[in-house]
């Protein structure tokens, strides 16, 4: 499924020579940095290209980097022992995990490997997901701790591995409790770092993130960002790419269990404790293919009638096609590299929380160094998930409100009264739900519309809008004595 | 299996006489992408991947000698994605609500998927219910029980399998003739206009509402 342009030239076997050399002096010089415990020369190695060039010293580099920014004591790991060793309570989305498990791991061909794989895959979610109930599984979790899993394992031993060939019970028949403990640590590090915003029982935050693309891609290339109308639609198109970090579409090759592309994009992230990296590359992917993109357009446009499709659907494609190339990604790479967003300019005209990892664990800023408490993340996820909750409340009053808005213009409609007394009353109708969306602490009350369900509609709206006036000019004043 | 014909992928160019935009949703694992796979590139795959926000595929196929190209979405199913996946019923002509007849509880969702059709879709949208996976021996959903619920809400009703390839054209080309008989007798607009295009002041922040016309 996955192919690779594999054009051979006439030079390429020196450049693959000279590309593996390179990786061999890179994993070198990681091996020195992990000698020594220099977590700001292990940031600076696998922010550089090839990241932390291959398993045998990755696992390493993420433990380091990520102990570092995330401080658990060792009360919190004793505690977190407590709850794993003593909860049987059931987490409310094991089911959803269990139907994504088995869709997992698709790529790897041998049955066996491949369901002791997903066995792992599903212990450690449940771990996560018991010892923190409050996070909520998303379908694409289960993409990204895959990948996390096979980077710790140093799957490309496997095939001189016996052990592998077994149906196994228990993760420790494959992996020693001390691989366990770091594994898990790295899965619950990057979790709670980086992936919080994505867990809870909404798309808002994810959404809010995704809106940055537009914003990206309008600095960049504002001719795009005008003809494709960007502002106008909601890039729901890089919703897979966000919440995997690519590793839906990048997948884990067969036999060797490698994906140097996608393993060092985790590597980015990490050493730069960026999560707006994988915006950046979206928005990079689309400003590369903007000449595809355009032919695209002008092909497709016959085929959709919606303008929104037509744009998801060719910005989803062409970005498929791209991640699939070798090239592509190495120019997006590169360009990512060199404007990895260290200034926060975007986040301040977007709706992101200020909870968000975007704005602290996963903000980039200060580098790679700045470490954070458990606790304060623990409770920088409480608060989001309080914001969470009230937006739901909002999103839900204001569709009933609607609802309820429209069944009262259309009774209006049904009474059998004089054109002008409908509209007037409909144009009252307007006001008052416009007063209500400006100022929803005051008196917001659903129920006052309910009033007019009934046949007095008139009469009410009539004396209502007395009131009405009387308590907008009171606020107004009320604003105007404030300033 | 029927004897209609399907043409595969066109390229550009306007071969074709009509497109339809259809839908397909319902919970998660019940065999939605499975069945799109199966009728788009004819294959099975048990372990098939996860669905996540929406994909897109496009088949053109032939009905009374007339071309018609299918725009087919496909959903995620977990109830998060909603919010995205709500945004693309505006302007389907098609949707499909498929539940497992080996799970109960994604029967009775239904009604759910039922009700964000009725508040997300234009009203000519043409329904049809599905009961996938009727080649497995451990059914917990009799065929009366989709028929009585297909009655209830009024759209019509197939029993499909991906695995086996059973009735999963049919489950197409029976939507397809539904919509052109729609479209034919002129109920149907051929526009994206979604029914909530009336009085909209609405502005909880979302954009996507704005150019739909084209
Ligand atoms: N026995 C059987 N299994 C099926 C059938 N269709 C799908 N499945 C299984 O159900 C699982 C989920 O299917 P999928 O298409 O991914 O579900 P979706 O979440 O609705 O897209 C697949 O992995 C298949 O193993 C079918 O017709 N018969
Ligand atoms: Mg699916």
């Amino acid at each position: 499924m996955i192919t690779m342009g594999d054009e051979k030239t006439l030079g390429s076997e020196d450049v693959e020579v000279r590309s593996n050399e390179e990786r061999l002096l890179k994993q070198k010089v990681i091996k020195f940095a992990l000698q020594k415990k220099s977590t700001a020369l292990l940031a600076h190695l696998g922010r550089s290209k090839l990241g932390f060039a291959d398993n045998e010293v990755r696992p390493k580099c993420w433990s380091q980097l990520l102990n570092n920014q995330l401080k658990k004591s060792s009360e919190y790991k004793r505690q977190q022992l407590d709850i794993v060793l003593n909860s049987k309570e059931v987490h409310m989305d094991e089911h959803q995990v269990q139907l994504d498990v088995n869709r997992s791991f698709i790529t790897i061909e041998t049955p066996i490997i491949r369901n002791n794989l997903r066995f792992i895959l599903n212990y450690f979610i449940i771990k996560i997901l018991r010892l923190h109930p409050n996070l909520r599984y998303y379908q694409g979790y289960h993409d990204i701790i895959s990948v996390i899993i096979v980077v710790y394992l140093n799957m490309s031993l496997i095939n001189e591995q016996l052990k592998w060939n077994v149906p196994i019970n228990d993760v420790n028949e494959i992996m020693s409790s001390l691989t366990e403990t770091e594994l898990f640590n790295a899965i619950e590090s990057f979790t709670l770092l980086y992936l919080r915003d994505f867990m809870t029982d909404s798309l808002y935050f994810t959404i809010d993130q995704l809106n940055i693309i537009p914003k990206l891609i309008k600095d960049r290339d504002i001719f795009l960002f005008n003809k494709f109308k960007l502002d106008q639609l909601q890039p729901f198109y890089a919703t897979s790419s966000l919440l995997t970090v690519y590793s839906h579409d990048l997948k884990i090759e067969d036999k060797t269990f490698d994906n140097n592309i996608l393993f060092s994009i985790f590597d980015m992230i990490i050493s730069h404790r960026n999560m707006a990296i994988p915006l950046v590359i979206y928005s990079n992917f689309i400003v590369n293919a903007k000449e595809e993109l355009l032919k695209a357009y002008e092909s497709n446009i016959s085929n959709f009638e919606n303008q929104n499709d037509l744009i998801n659907v060719i910005i989803q494609k062409q970005t498929l096609n791209d991640i699939f190339n070798d090239k592509t990604w190495d120019d997006v790479l590169s360009l990512t590299r060199q404007n990895v967003l260290i200034n926060t300019s975007y986040l301040k005209t977007s709706n992101v929380n200020k909870y968000s990892v975007l704005y602290n664990t996963g903000s980039g800023k200060d580098q790679p160094l700045t470490n954070y408490n458990i606790k304060t993340v623990l409770n920088y996820m409480k608060n989001e998930l309080i914001i969470n909750e009230k937006r739901k409340i909002q999103i839900v009053r204001s569709k009933k409100f609607q609802l309820l808005r429209s069944n009262i213009s259309k009774s209006i409609m049904r009474m059998k009264l004089p054109m002008v007394y409908q509209i007037t009353l409909v144009v009252l109708l307007l006001l008052c739900s416009s007063y209500y969306r400006h100022f929803p602490n005051y008196s917001y009350n659903i129920d006052f519309f309910k009033q007019f369900e009934g046949n007095n509609v008139c009469h009410n709206l009539y004396i209502h809008f007395h009131r009405l006036s009387k308590d907008i000019l009171a606020s107004i004043n009320r604003l105007i004595a404030k300033t | 299996m029927s004897g209609l014909r399907s043409v595969s992928g066109s390229t550009n160019g306007k071969n074709y006489d009509s497109i339809m935009k259809i839908l397909l949703i319902g919970d998660s694992g019940v065999g939605k992408s499975c069945l799109l796979v199966r009728f788009v590139d004819d294959k099975f795959n048990p372990s098939f991947i996860t669905t996540i926000g929406i994909d897109f595929k496009i088949k053109t196929v032939e009905i009374n000698g007339r071309k018609i190209k299918l725009q087919l979405w496909d959903t995620a199913g977990q109830e998060r994605f909603r919010t995205i996946t709500t945004a693309y019923y505006r302007g389907a002509m098609g949707i499909i609500l498929v539940y497992d007849v080996t799970d109960e509880k994604t029967f009775a969702n239904i009604r759910q998927w039922f009700k964000t059709v009725t508040e997300h879709a234009n009203d000519d949208a043409q329904l049809l219910l599905v009961g996938n996976k009727s080649d497995m021996e451990t059914r917990t959903v009799t065929h009366e029980q989709g028929d009585e619920l297909s009655r209830e809400l009024g759209i019509p009703f197939v029993e499909a399998s991906a695995k086996n390839d059973d009735n999963v054209n049919e489950i197409f080309f029976t939507l397809a003739k539904l919509i052109q008989e729609k479209i034919d007798s002129n109920q149907i607009a051929t526009g994206g206009n979604a029914k909530d295009s009336n009085i909209n002041i609405n502005s909880s922040g979302g954009s996507g509402s704005k150019s739909n016309c084209c």
